[in-house]
Parts: C-alpha cells; sequence; structure tokens
C-alpha cells in the first residue's frame, strides 16, 4: 500500500515538473542575447537571459498561477498556435527569432520564427508579456522593430 | 573678397568630392579599367538613419575594409593581383531617386541587444537590405556587409527543446560536415541553444565576430563575381603591376628668383601632364608662367619667366587608407626671362633663354578617382642667366585631374 503510494506521489510529482511550456527568443546568430523561459505543469518557471555560448547575464525563479497557465493555453488555442506551421523563415541571416514549444495536456506543437513575423505568435507572446510584467520580463524576438526590406 | 573665396573653394571641393565612385549595384566588382591587375571592389550602402549612424557606420567600414588582397597567378604564387576595396556610405534620403537601387538599403534601430540581420545579395547585381542595431559590437557591420556581398554564415546551432526532450536543429554548415562529431554543439536544459564555428572557420569572421576580416573573405566575395584569377599579363611580368592613368595639374604659384645681384617673387602658377609607365615612376611635362612688375612714377619694369621642362617622376605607394600621396619629380628644360622697362612713353624689352632645372616634391590629397587637390608642391628650380645661376625656388598649390573613362 505505501509502496503504492510512493509510485503515485513520484508520478505526479514528475508529470508535475515535466517542462510544458518553453521559450527560447533572442538572437539567432553565434552573438547576441538570447532569453529562455521554461514553465512547468505546476507553473513553477525559470527565466535566463545569457548570451550565446557565454554567461548568464540574468536569471530568475518564479511561480505562475494554474489560472495564469491555463490562461496563457488557451491563449494559444484561440491564436492557433497549434495549427500554426513548425517554422517561419523570413530569409534574412544572423538577427532574431524565436522557438516556442508547448505541451497542452498531451498535445504538443512547436514553431520556430527566425527574421519574421506571424501575427498569432506576436499575440501569444503580448498575452505571455502581459503574465510576465510582475517579473520585468519582456520576451524579445525583434517583433518591436518595424524590419524593413526595400 | 577673403571670405567669398574660401566660399567658393569649399563649395568646389564639395562639387568635386560628389564626383565619387559610382557604380550600379549594391557591390560591384570589377577589374580596374586602367589596371588589370588590380580588382576593384566597390560596396555601396545607404542607411535610413541619423548622420551619426552614417558617420559610425562608415568609421566602422572603412576600418575593416582598409585591407588590400593579393590574388597570386595559378604557375606562380609569387606574381599576381591586388584587389581594393572602396566602401561607400551615404544616408538613404539624401539620394536621388535614381541611385536608390545601386546601394544596400540598411534600416538602423536601437541596440536590443539582438543582433543585426541581412539578406544575402549578389555581386554585379542588384542591391540587398537590412536591418542593424546601433552601436554593434565591433566587426559586427563587416560580417553583415560580406552578406551583403553573397557570403553565407560559417556557423551552424542546436536548440534543446526540454518539452519534447530532443534537440532540434537550427542551422546546418554548407559544406557538410557539422564539427563535434556530426553533433554541431550541446545544448542543455540550462543553455538551450548553443552555436559554434563550422569545421576549419574557427577564425573566420563569417563564423564569428571575434575574427577580423581576411583576406579569404575578400577572396571568396571576388570568387563570386569570377574574378579570382590574374590575366596572363599581369602574371609575365617581374612584379604585379599598376597602371595609373595620366594626370594634368594646375597649380598656381609663387616662384623667388634670382641671384647675388638681383632678386625678387613673382606669381604665375604651372600645367603639365605625367604619364605612369610602372607603378611607382612616370614621365611629365611642365610649363610655367611668373611674373613681376616694379612701378615708379613713369618708371615700370615687367619681369615674366617661361619655363618649360620634362623629366621623370617617382610617386610614393602611400597605406590604403591613407589620401596622401607624396611623389617627386626631377626635370630639365628651358627658361625664357623677359624683361619690359617702361619709362615715360618708351619702352624697352629683352628677351634670354636659359637652361633650367626643376626638381621637387608634391603632396597630394587624393578626393576621388578622378581629382585630387595638390596640397604643396616645392621645387628648387635654378636658371643659369648671364653667366651666373640663379637660384630660384617655386611654392605651388593647385588640382590635380587623372584621365579615366567614368
Amino acid at each position: 500500500m505505501l509502496l503504492l503510494f510512493c509510485l503515485i506521489t513520484v508520478i505526479s510529482l514528475s508529470a508535475l515538473s515535466q517542462t510544458v511550456v518553453f521559450i527560447n527568443a533572442g538572437s539567432r546568430a553565434a552573438w547576441g542575447n538570447q532569453q529562455q523561459l521554461l514553465i512547468d505543469a505546476g507553473g513553477n518557471a525559470r527565466y535566463y537571459l545569457r548570451e550565446v555560448n557565454g554567461p548568464v547575464k540574468d536569471s530568475i525563479i518564479f511561480i505562475l498561477s494554474a489560472t495564469q497557465l491555463q490562461s496563457f493555453f488557451e491563449k494559444a488555442e484561440t491564436s492557433g498556435f497549434f495549427t500554426l506551421n513548425t517554422s517561419y523563415d523570413g530569409g534574412a541571416v544572423d538577427g532574431a527569432g524565436i522557438y516556442i514549444s508547448l505541451n497542452n495536456s498531451g498535445r504538443k506543437h512547436s514553431v520556430s520564427l527566425v527574421n519574421t513575423d506571424v501575427p498569432a505568435i506576436n499575440e501569444l507572446i503580448r498575452w505571455l508579456n502581459s503574465l510576465l510584467e510582475p517579473q520585468k520580463i519582456v520576451i524579445n524576438y525583434g517583433q518591436f522593430v518595424q524590419s524593413k526590406r526595400r | 573678397m577673403k571670405s567669398a573665396s574660401l566660399i567658393l573653394f569649399i563649395l568646389f571641393v564639395n562639387w568635386l568630392q560628389s564626383c565619387g565612385p559610382s557604380r550600379r549595384f549594391g557591390t560591384t566588382i570589377e577589374r580596374d579599367e586602367n589596371n588589370p591587375c588590380q580588382i576593384n571592389i566597390i560596396i555601396q550602402v545607404a542607411l535610413e538613419g541619423t548622420d551619426a549612424d552614417v558617420q559610425a557606420v562608415k568609421n566602422d567600414l572603412e576600418a575593416c575594409y582598409s585591407k588590400q588582397c593579393f590574388i597570386p597567378c595559378d604557375k606562380d604564387s609569387t606574381k599576381g593581383c591586388m584587389t581594393k576595396t572602396t566602401i561607400v556610405v551615404k544616408k538613404y534620403g539624401e539620394l536621388k531617386e535614381e541611385e536608390r537601387d545601386a546601394y544596400h538599403y540598411v534600416y538602423m534601430v536601437d541596440n536590443d541587444g539582438l543582433p543585426s540581420n541581412a539578406y544575402i545579395g549578389t555581386p554585379n547585381a542588384g542591391a540587398s537590405s537590412g536591418t542593424w542595431r546601433r552601436n554593434a559590437a565591433p566587426r559586427v557591420y563587416c560580417h553583415e556587409v560580406l552578406h551583403f556581398c553573397g557570403l553565407e554564415d560559417k556557423y551552424c546551432s542546436r536548440i534543446y527543446d526540454p518539452v519534447k526532450d530532443s534537440v532540434i536543429i537550427e542551422l546546418t554548415c554548407n559544406p557538410p560536415p557539422e564539427p563535434n562529431g556530426g553533433n554541431c554543439c550541446t545544448p542543455s536544459a540550462t543553455d538551450t541553444r548553443c552555436s559554434t564555428p563550422c569545421d576549419g572557420h574557427d577564425h573566420n569572421l563569417m563564423a564569428t565576430v571575434g575574427a577580423d576580416l581576411s583576406c579569404q573573405n575578400i577572396l571568396d566575395i571576388v570568387r563570386k563575381a569570377g574574378l579570382d584569377n590574374c590575366p596572363l599579363e599581369c602574371c609575365a611580368s617581374g612584379k604585379t603591376f599598376t597602371k595609373p592613368p595620366p594626370e594634368i595639374h594646375v597649380t598656381p604659384g609663387y616662384l623667388h628668383f634670382g641671384d647675388k645681384n638681383t632678386s625678387f617673387g613673382a606669381y604665375g602658377g604651372s600645367t603639365g601632364i605625367s604619364i605612369k609607365i610602372k607603378s611607382s615612376w612616370g614621365v611629365g611635362i611642365d610649363a610655367g608662367y611668373y611674373m613681376h612688375t616694379e612701378k615708379d612714377n613713369t618708371y615700370k619694369e615687367t619681369s615674366g619667366i617661361l619655363t618649360i621642362t620634362g623629366g621623370v617622376k617617382y610617386t610614393g605607394n602611400s597605406p590604403a587608407p591613407s589620401k596622401l600621396i607624396i611623389s617627386g619629380h626631377a626635370m630639365a628644360g628651358i627658361a625664357s626671362y623677359s624683361q619690359k622697362v617702361t619709362v615715360g612713353n618708351n619702352s624697352n624689352k629683352n628677351t634670354v633663354t636659359s637652361a633650367h632645372l626643376n626638381i621637387g616634391a608634391a603632396l597630394d590629397l587624393k578626393l576621388n578617382r578622378f581629382w585630387n587637390i595638390r596640397l604643396l608642391q616645392l621645387s628648387y628650380a635654378p636658371t643659369f642667366f648671364y653667366e651666373s645661376t640663379q637660384h630660384n625656388f617655386k611654392a605651388n598649390a593647385g588640382i590635380v585631374y587623372k584621365l579615366q573613362k567614368r
């Protein structure tokens, strides 16, 4: 009986600690800054700002409430994240981008953007940035720059 | 009057500078019209940004691309051709409509810690574009310009996805293989994206902005234009030769004429042409006329000195970034000294000729392909009138025009 309880506890903790939100945003070159955010099913979040192949410049551990995490997944659903292509490339080299990988109750999907904009991703990250505002974190993959191409 | 002259001079210099190199493409790679042993690379970049952006990017790129590189001959690597890169950076808004397609377009934005980007261009075809961060790390703009010139990155990258517990291939090396046994690099849960130079490119600016621009980068660009070879006429000569275009100079100046018996200062000028026969040596002719007048009531004495000389000219090879050119000349010829004395209504004119030497040096400032400003030319120009030696000195300044096709 005790063994069964321990097994259930371990499985539950393991499920809770499984990363369900992963974001790597920023540099798509061999230099520059990149941000990474990992959130597990329990809302435990780890954020790092670091240079590519370089040291960590900033990090923070915080918790998102179950409601907040749920709202993020709902936003992912309504924005159409799970139906997006896996990759969008603007054609430029170096520059910035974002890789988002989500697991919403076993439904997994990842999207990569490089030097381009996709409205659904902009909408999702805008929502995420509002959730991260208390931590003074702004996920930046170049969406604030109106990139111009002649 | 002096202010007006100064303004006119500044306007004239600006006009001369506006005659700088301008090509049809963002990146133009061509054999020099006058010297088949020289490959000219002209890169034109137009920034949509501030005047400070233009100056900062110009400084950065000019420092980076001052390098001249050697293209060895196939059969004898001690002989070959040279490359010369010219960077033109202008403000996009100041370009004429018809000029814009001949410039790579760069949109300048504030530095948010993210890298600048660029679209890969093609030499001798159109122009490319990119978005650059202000105050970027050294050599970043230099790297992005290499993309404009057609070069690809030489790094690979991987992302670790903890949701899928798998490594995602982001960028691969072209050509393969990937470094580190085909894995490129190893990202982890705490360092989820990694990047590393492709094999053999650890010190390549296309792999890391920690590396300087290399001649290999320049030769890779030149290869894109199919000009990574040296013609037979260059490989057959003793060394890479340069055959600059003929130059015409017009130099107003001052001549101090005289010997122990008589001396005076005369104003006038010189003009002439010089033609290069080797990279440093040339021949030239020079003609000048200087005049001096003395007046005292009804007495007037006018002295005129006409000189015609021919000889050799040596031009030093200044370092590539320097726009200053030092040359020396040694010429011989004849001088004609005419003296006209007028007293009241009577006048008497006397003309004598003499051998004449003209030995000196000049300092030019290169403005563009066509024009130099002769900042100063000093010459010792002795004459031998009346069985005596006049130790004359000349000081001139003016302009030099290089006769070549636009």
